[in-house]
């Protein structure tokens, strides 16, 4: 991990409420599939930084999708073409390269973020991802998980794809795909049925949580959740954690 | 141009040193520079046996400053010890070990068994505000604050920090309790009982309810106490509170500060400690001081 001042190249509007941003900056180290960014935001009193997934990254550059929530993100939309950010990545233990032969991939709204990298990682498998949005216009890197495994882009209203929740999506290949493993990110209520469905088929399953944070790099013990009961820092023992050592 | 200064019997080469709970034991900010240029290096406070913390949220942002209340979660003072001393001891700086406890006995145990060891100053926290039993306790009164401090002296062969809290009556009569009862060096101020809340939910944002204010919206009331303390006691003061800048460290010992901490810099900027040491000489430089010495306590007033 390291800390970059980066220039922003792009900082787009992709939806409603979401943006794409662009970073530059000399010798961008290599990134892991499900590790994070701690960025600065321009309000000089809001000194915390936020925690954005890392989207793609090469030697030089680096992106992210992110959601305006509050102030931060609210403040991140103004940015232009040669802005400056300070950034720190990359953070967290991103998910594993295991062994297996098929593996499922399941998102949720903004929680797609980290996943593109975790799946092109994991290329040399038969990758199935399964991608959930809320309707059609909050669709999201549609083309891009194209490219990483076999999408299946689900809408919650039907607008779009597959009518119904990404996991509704997964239960009805199961049977036939078989996947061994499964890497999740997304809202709590989608990852806590990720791990049901994992679980119960003894499929292992990785869902990478979310949590306030404060450092970023395992200092100061603020962004803790309990894992196999005891309290672990997202940002270093996480984000990812296997699903049956969390959410009990 | 010279930055040393002396506490302690220690010569720290710089008056910079971290705040406790913010800076792990050390090691993560090592990977972004030598922590071995710092002046001093405090790890996150311990007590005897390894505690879980509080659950829930437990970071908070406000405008210029974060709540916290991470309740205290160490791995306790063995592993400490084991795991984290020896690792800290092999940087070229002055490492200090921060304590807490529920009783006095609790604090005295640990005192004891950190004296054995080569650390090289204690920092007492009698002012965690997020530990339920405890802490607190002794902090809030000066008869409290005297006793736990001399109780721990008997048992402590290394120098001694009490660290005060800025949630009293009268910073000054704590300073003095705290003397009184034979602490070799005073720091303050530790965080600012503080609350947020959730809107949306109508809930407390932070899972233990209230959580301790720091950053650069507490300064000025950092900078307040830190003369008050000054001119009620004449053992050395380390100040902190919201320092982000090689000025606020001028500043803080104009009113009286020996040494100073950087806490939630680091957090934001995790080459805060070292950015502020660095540009030390460059605002030394700026106001014409040759020598930090020169800068304590010697605000000019009235
Ligand atoms: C590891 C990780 C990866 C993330 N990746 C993405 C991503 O790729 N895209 C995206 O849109 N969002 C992502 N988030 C959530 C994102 O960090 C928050 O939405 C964002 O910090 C909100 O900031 P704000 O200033 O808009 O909100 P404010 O409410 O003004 O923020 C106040 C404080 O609370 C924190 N905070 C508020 N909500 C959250 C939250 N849900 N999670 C963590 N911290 C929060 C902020 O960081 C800040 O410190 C991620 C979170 C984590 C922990
Ligand atoms: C996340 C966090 C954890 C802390 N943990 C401790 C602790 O364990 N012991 C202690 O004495 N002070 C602790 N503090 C208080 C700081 O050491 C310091 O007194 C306070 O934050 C004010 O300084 P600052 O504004 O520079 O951060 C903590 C502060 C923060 C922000
Ligand atoms: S954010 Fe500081 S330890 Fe995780």
């Amino acid at each position: 991990m390291k800390d970059y001042t980066a220039k922003v190249i792009a900082n787009e509007k992709l939806c409603d409420g979401a943006y794409a941003l662009m970073l530059e900056t000399e010798g961008m180290p290599e990134v892991k599939g499900g590790q994070f960014a701690m960025l600065s935001v321009p309000p000089a009193d809001r000194i915390l930084r936020r925690p954005l997934g890392i989207v793609t990254a090469d030697d030089r550059t680096c992106s992210f999708i992110y959601q305006i929530k509050g102030k931060g993100t609210e403040a991140l939309t103004r940015l232009t073409f040669g802005d400056t950010v300070e950034v720190m990545l990359p953070l967290g233990n991103g998910f594993p390269k295991i062994e297996c032969e098929r593996l499922a991939v399941v998102g949720g709204g903004f929680g797609v973020a980290p996943l593109y990298l975790a799946a092109k990682d994991n290329a040399d498998k038969e990758v199935r991802i399964y991608n959930g949005f809320a309707t059609k216009s909050q669709i999201m890197l549609e083309g891009l998980f194209s490219e990483a495994g076999k999408l299946t882009v689900c809408t919650d209203d039907g607008s779009y794809g597959f009518h119904g929740f990404p996991t509704q999506a997964l239960e009805s290949e199961l049977d036939e795909f078989r996947p061994q493993a499964i890497f999740c990110c997304g809202p709590e209520p989608l990852m806590r049925a990720v791990k049901r469905i994992g679980e119960s088929r003894g499929i292992t399953t990785y869902l990478s949580l979310e949590q306030r944070m404060g450092c970023g790099v395992g200092a100061c013990l603020t962004c803790t959740c309990k894992v196999a009961g005891h309290n672990k820092r997202v940002c270093k023992d996480g984000p990812v954690f296997l699903s049956t050592e969390v959410y009990e | 141009m010279n930055t040393a200064v002396k506490l302690c019997g220690h010569t720290l080469k710089n008056p910079i040193m971290t705040a406790s709970g913010t800076f792990g034991f050390g090691r993560e900010y090592d990977e972004f520079y030598d922590i071995g240029r710092l002046g001093g290096i405090v790890g996150k406070g311990l007590t005897l046996a390894p505690r879980e913390g509080n659950d829930g949220v437990r970071i908070a942002e406000t405008p210029s400053g974060i709540l916290n209340c991470v309740g205290l979660q160490n791995p306790g003072v063995e592993y400490f010890i084991e795991n984290e001393l020896p690792f800290m001891k092999s940087k070229d700086t002055v490492v200090v070990a921060n304590v807490a406890g529920s009783t006095v006995s609790d604090y005295e145990r640990i005192v004891e068994r950190l004296s054995d060891t080569d650390v090289d100053m204690i920092e007492l926290n009698i002012s965690c505000p997020n530990v339920k039993s405890g802490g607190m306790a002794f902090g809030v009164l000066p008869s409290g604050v005297e006793e736990v401090t001399r109780a721990v002296r008997g048992k402590c062969r290394k120098p001694l920090i009490v660290k005060l809290s800025p949630n009293v009556a009268n910073i000054a009569d704590n300073a003095k309790a705290a003397e009184l009862g034979g602490a070799d060096a005073l720091s303050l101020i530790n965080t600012i009982t503080g609350m947020a809340v959730d809107l949306k939910s109508r809930k407390p944002l932070l899972g233990n309810v209230t959580g301790g204010l720091s950053g650069p919206c507490v300064k000025p009331v950092a900078l307040r106490m830190v003369r008050q303390a000054y001119k009620a006691v004449s053992v050395p003061i380390i100040g902190l509170g919201g320092i982000e800048s090689a000025e606020d460290v001028l500043e803080f010992m104009l009113c009286g500060a020996t040494a100073v901490q950087v806490g939630t810099a680091n957090i934001h900027d995790p080459y805060a400690a070292l950015r502020i040491a660095e540009d030390l000489t460059n605002a030394m430089k700026k106001y014409k001081i040759t020598d930090v010495n020169e800068l304590i306590g010697a605000l000019i007033e009235g």
